[in-house]
C-alpha cells in the first residue's frame, strides 16, 4: 500500500468515525417524510418533487392539501391555504421580481385583497372586484406621500 | 479503494460533517431531519433544540434559506428571504400575544404593518423607505374606524 493510500485511509477511517458519532445525536437524513394518522393516510409531507420544489404539505382528511409551504425550483418561497375544491385563497410569499404580498382570492381564485410592498418602493392595500379589477387602494410612493383611492372599475 | 475513490469519499464525509457541526452550534441537533433532493442538496431541516424550539426550514436549489417556520420562545413565526438573505416577509405572533404580519422592501426597511394589539385596535399602517407611516387604516377596540393618508 502506498503512503498516500495509508494516509487517506487513516483519515477516512476518523473523519468516519466523527460523522457517525455527530449522525447518532439523532439526525436523520432522507429524500421524503410523510407523516400518517391512525388510518395510514398522509397527512403532512417534506419533500423535493422531481420539478424541483421542496415543499412541506398538509392534508385534511379527505386527501386535499390545505396548506402548503414551498420554495419553487426558482427560489421563491411561499404559502397557500386552500379550500376543499383546492383553489388557493390565501397566499404569502415572493413574486418573481421579490415582492412580498399577502393575497386574499375568491373561489375562483381571483384575487381579490393584495398587500404588497412593489420593487419600485411603492407599498399598497388594494381591493379587486370579482373581474380583477383595481376598485380601491390604500398606498404610499416611495417618495413617502401617502394616497387612498376607489375606481370604478372601468380601467383596462 | 483507490486514491480517487478515498479522496471523494472523504469529501463527501468532510461535507456531511460541516453541517453536521453546524446544526450542532445552532441548535438543532436535539433532533433533526434534513431532506435533500436528488443531488444530495439539503432543501429541507425539521428540528428541534435544546431550548424548546422547533423549527422546519425550507432551503433553495444552492442551499440559501428562503423559508423559516418556527415555534421559538417567544410564539411561532413564519418568514420568507430573498436571494439575498434579506427577510422580506414576517407573520408571527409575539410574546406579547399580538399576531402580526410585517413586510420588507430590498433593504430590509419595514414597509406594511399589519397587527391586531392587547387593546383590540386592528390596525394597517404603510410606511415610507425611512419607517414613518404614510397612510393608515384602523378599527379601535371601542368599534372605530379610521383611514388616513400623509400628504408630506
Amino acid at each position: 500500500m502506498s503512503e498516500r493510500i495509508e494516509e487517506l485511509s487513516a483519515r477516512l477511517a476518523a473523519l468516519e468515525a466523527k460523522v457517525a458519532e455527530l449522525r447518532d445525536e439523532a439526525l436523520i437524513r432522507t429524500r421524503s417524510l410523510q407523516i400518517v394518522d391512525e388510518k395510514d393516510a398522509v397527512r403532512a409531507a417534506i419533500g423535493v418533487g422531481g420539478d424541483g420544489v421542496v415543499r412541506f404539505v398538509q392534508t385534511d382528511a379527505k386527501g386535499a392539501v390545505r396548506i402548503g409551504l414551498a420554495v419553487g425550483a426558482d427560489g421563491k418561497p411561499g404559502l397557500a391555504f386552500f379550500d376543499e375544491k383546492k383553489a388557493a385563497r390565501v397566499e404569502l410569499g415572493l413574486s418573481p421580481t421579490d415582492e412580498p404580498a399577502l393575497s386574499l382570492s375568491d373561489e375562483r381564485e381571483t384575487v381579490r385583497l393584495q398587500a404588497r410592498v412593489h420593487a419600485d418602493g411603492r407599498v399598497g392595500l388594494m381591493a379587486f372586484d370579482a373581474g380583477g379589477q383595481l376598485r380601491a387602494v390604500l398606498g404610499a410612493s416611495a417618495d413617502g406621500k401617502g394616497a387612498i383611492g376607489t375606481f370604478d372599475g372601468s380601467a383596462p | 479503494m483507490t486514491e480517487a475513490q478515498l479522496e471523494e469519499r472523504i469529501a463527501a464525509l468532510e461535507a456531511e460533517l460541516a453541517r453536521l457541526v453546524e446544526a450542532r452550534a445552532a441548535g438543532r441537533s436535539a433532533v433533526a431531519c434534513e431532506v435533500v433532493d436528488g443531488g444530495g442538496t439539503t432543501r429541507a431541516m425539521l428540528a428541534t433544540g435544546h431550548d424548546g424550539t422547533v423549527s422546519l426550514n425550507l432551503l433553495d436549489g444552492s442551499g440559501k434559506l428562503r423559508a423559516a417556520l418556527g415555534l421559538a420562545t417567544s410564539g411561532p413565526t413564519l418568514s420568507l428571504f430573498d436571494p439575498q438573505g434579506i427577510r422580506r416577509l414576517d407573520l408571527h405572533v409575539g410574546g406579547d400575544d399580538v399576531p402580526r404580519l410585517l413586510l420588507f422592501d430590498d433593504a430590509g426597511g419595514k414597509r406594511l404593518d399589519a397587527a391586531v394589539d392587547a387593546a383590540g385596535t386592528a390596525s394597517l399602517g404603510l410606511l415610507d423607505p425611512g419607517g414613518a407611516a404614510k397612510a393608515v387604516m384602523l378599527a379601535t377596540g371601542a368599534g372605530r374606524g379610521v383611514v388616513g393618508a400623509s400628504r408630506e
